[in-house]
């Protein structure tokens, strides 16, 4: 195992910039996901890590080895792909053994390797069948299994369970997270979707535009967001945003005033609020309720023990998130007073999108 | 009224099934009478319209077992299997390269197909020459290198649709698993694109069996192959046509076999379709 290190790499497809000066550091042993829009640059990355693209310019270090102009195959990586790529004309057995034959491993260490990798994933008793024998969640243990016989430097994984339905997609998702931990491996995974990111990553990297928005815990990247995207990428429903002005460390909009007590310069900005922080008065204690604010209700989406509820603020669309037990003093098409948690509010810079506070 | 429907249905499936019963006749009626014709002693055969007669194997005798037809047999599955051999190693790598490098683009990939379109006739001279000049005529060799000129860029371009379908993972697997491209090329794409290599083979084959014009000029003499032998039946003393039947479905039955099973792989091979993984 070992960390890899990207070092201002720069890559072009002919004309268009598809990675910007990107720095990243993955720690050894660690669960890095790349998250991001589609486009955002995050399957490329990955690629250059594998070497399956060059970088235009910049340098990849995989461990104290500098790999930039190393082939795939000298580089002691392992991928799976989205659509798992087995070699259809062999059986599993021989998929899973294919790496290990390249590097003229021992035939009874090949063995050994494969009947192990297979117990851990539970499909020993698929050995002989061919790929195309194979349900979708079979044919993703195998493209695991013939990355985990290698023992490589990191497993590197575009998107491997987007072609899975969903409730296959959550289990693999808490077994992929185990094997991570039994073998302590460095893994990245790309993904672009941000629930996914959370609930699997120790570290997330969240991209767009070829360039790294934020690096950071999920914790990290949940609670303080450095800008308008990651804010509005990462949570769902997505975050409330609200234009405004920032005068005199006040928040101003109009039907609104939020005294904030900031030191900040007077400025456009925007107030960022997740739906879940906004809550009926009495709800939350005083210290933490800004004034209250009063809504338009539109609608009351119920999804079980909570509801999400689009409103209405003067121009403003915003939505929240109440749990059943207050639905009662909610009623589509009446006005609501609603408090925001002062703990959890966000303040952006309206021109530069960067957070304030 | 569910009466004339009726009546409208039934005529009209007994039309379809007469129109394709008479379809039918003229395409196997040519294959029936050459069958028959091999079996007529030689003075019934200028009597095309006797269909009723005593039944000879005489020539089949005389073509099989004294005729130098066999040879000559042999000769055509010689020039055949190297063509496509050759054809084949020359054409795999090039519609690979095609397919993932996209070389030279577009009109270098439809030019490919501009050596089909050249008439036999203009490049019939220089070969003759060529071979000539080597002293190579009457050779398998100048036939073949004769029939690579047609056979090689059909089933290079016929390869193209069956690599495309390969889905690039694959080989991108097999090279971050530790194998380089060309190896990834040789252990995963080829053996996955089997089938069409083998509809490319059989199709490059039939192409080359078939060829008359440069085995005429190229070889005429010992090494000649069926299609010459059997025009060799059209002597100046007259057609021997019995002997030519015999000869004739001699060519022409393993190649209808044949084809009756790659049928599939050309429609998809000329029209693109998936393969399902």
């Amino acid at each position: 195992m070992a960390d890899i290190r990207l070092k201002q790499i720069e890559k072009y497809f002919g004309d268009v910039h598809v990675v910007k000066g990107l720095n990243l550091h993955i720690e050894d042993g660690s669960f890095t996901v790349l998250v991001g829009p589609s486009g955002c640059g995050k399957t490329t990355t990955l690629r250059l890590i594998a070497g399956l693209e060059t970088v235009s310019s910049g340098k990849i270090y995989i461990g104290d080895q500098d790999v930039t102009g190393l082939e795939p195959k000298d580089r002691n990586v392992a991928m799976v792909f989205q659509n798992y790529a087995l070699y259809p004309h062999m059986s599993v057995y021989d998929n899973i053994a294919f790496g290990l034959q390249a590097r003229k491993v021992d035939r009874k260490e090949i063995d050994r390797r494969v009947q192990r990798a297979a117990a851990m994933l539970g499909i020993g008793n698929l050995l002989k069948r061919k790929p195309r024998q194979l349900s979708g969640g079979q044919q993703q243990r195998v493209a695991i299994g013939r990355a985990i016989v290698r023992n490589p430097n990191a497993f590197l994984f575009d998107e491997p369970l987007s072609n899975l339905d969903a409730k296959l997609r959550v289990e693999m998702r808490t077994e992929l997270l185990k094997l991570h931990r039994e073998l302590d491996a460095t893994a990245v995974y790309v993904t672009h979707d941000q629930e996914e990111a959370m609930t699997m990553g120790d570290q997330i990297v969240v991209m767009q535009g070829g360039v790294i928005q934020q690096q950071g815990t999920p914790r990290e990247i949940y609670f303080q967001p450095e800008n308008l995207f990651v804010a509005g990428f990462i949570g769902s429903p997505a975050m409330n945003m609200l234009a405004g002005r920032l005068e005199n460390g006040d928040f101003v909009s109009p039907h609104i005033r939020i005294p904030l007590g900031l030191q900040e310069p007077d400025g456009e900005v925007i107030l960022g609020v997740r739906p879940e922080d906004i809550h009926l008065p009495n709800s939350l204690s005083n210290r933490r309720a800004t004034p209250p604010i009063t809504a338009q209700v539109e609608v009351i989406e119920l999804l079980g023990s909570r509801a999400i509820v689009p409103l209405r603020l003067g121009e403003q669309a915003i939505k929240a998130v109440i749990e059943e037990r207050f639905l009662h003093r909610v009623q589509e098409g009446a006005p609501v007073q609603l408090v925001f948690d002062r703990e959890r509010l966000h303040l952006f810079n309206a021109a530069t999108g960067k957070r304030i506070s | 009224m569910n009466d004339s429907r009726y009546w409208r249905r039934t005529l009209g499936d007994w039309g379809g099934t007469l129109i394709l019963i008479i379809a039918l006749i003229v395409v196997l009626f040519p294959y029936a009478w050459i069958f028959l014709t091999s079996l007529k002693p030689t003075v019934l055969v200028a009597q095309p319209d006797v269909w009723l007669f005593q039944p000879t194997l005489a020539n089949w005798r005389e073509v099989l077992l004294e005729s130098d037809v066999p040879r000559y047999l042999l000769n055509s599955v010689i020039v055949g299997l190297s063509t496509v051999l050759i054809a084949l190693v020359v054409a795999a790598p090039a519609s690979y390269s095609f397919s993932r490098f996209k070389t030279g683009g577009g009109p270098v990939r439809f030019s490919i197909l501009a050596a089909e379109m050249l008439p036999p006739a203009v490049l019939i001279v220089p070969l003759f020459l060529l071979m000539f000049n080597l002293q190579m005529l009457d050779t398998h060799i100048a036939l073949i290198a004769a029939h690579l000129t047609f056979v090689t860029p059909v089933i290079t371009w016929f390869l193209i649709g069956f690599f495309d379908e390969v889905p690039k993972e694959l080989e991108e697997q097999a090279m971050v698993d530790g194998y380089t491209q060309f190896q990834a090329f040789y252990k995963v794409v080829l053996p996955t694109v089997r089938p069409g290599l083998a509809a490319a083979a059989i199709f490059g084959f039939v192409l080359s069996w078939n060829d008359m014009f440069y085995a005429l000029i190229l070889s005429g003499g010992n090494n000649k192959t069926l299609p010459v032998a059997i025009a060799g039946f059209w002597t100046f003393r007259g057609i021997e046509m019995g002997k030519m039947a015999v000869a004739i479905l001699i060519a022409i039955v393993p190649v209808l076999i044949v084809s009756f099973f790659i049928q599939k792989y050309l429609v998809k091979g000329l029209g693109g379709g998936a393969v399902k993984y």
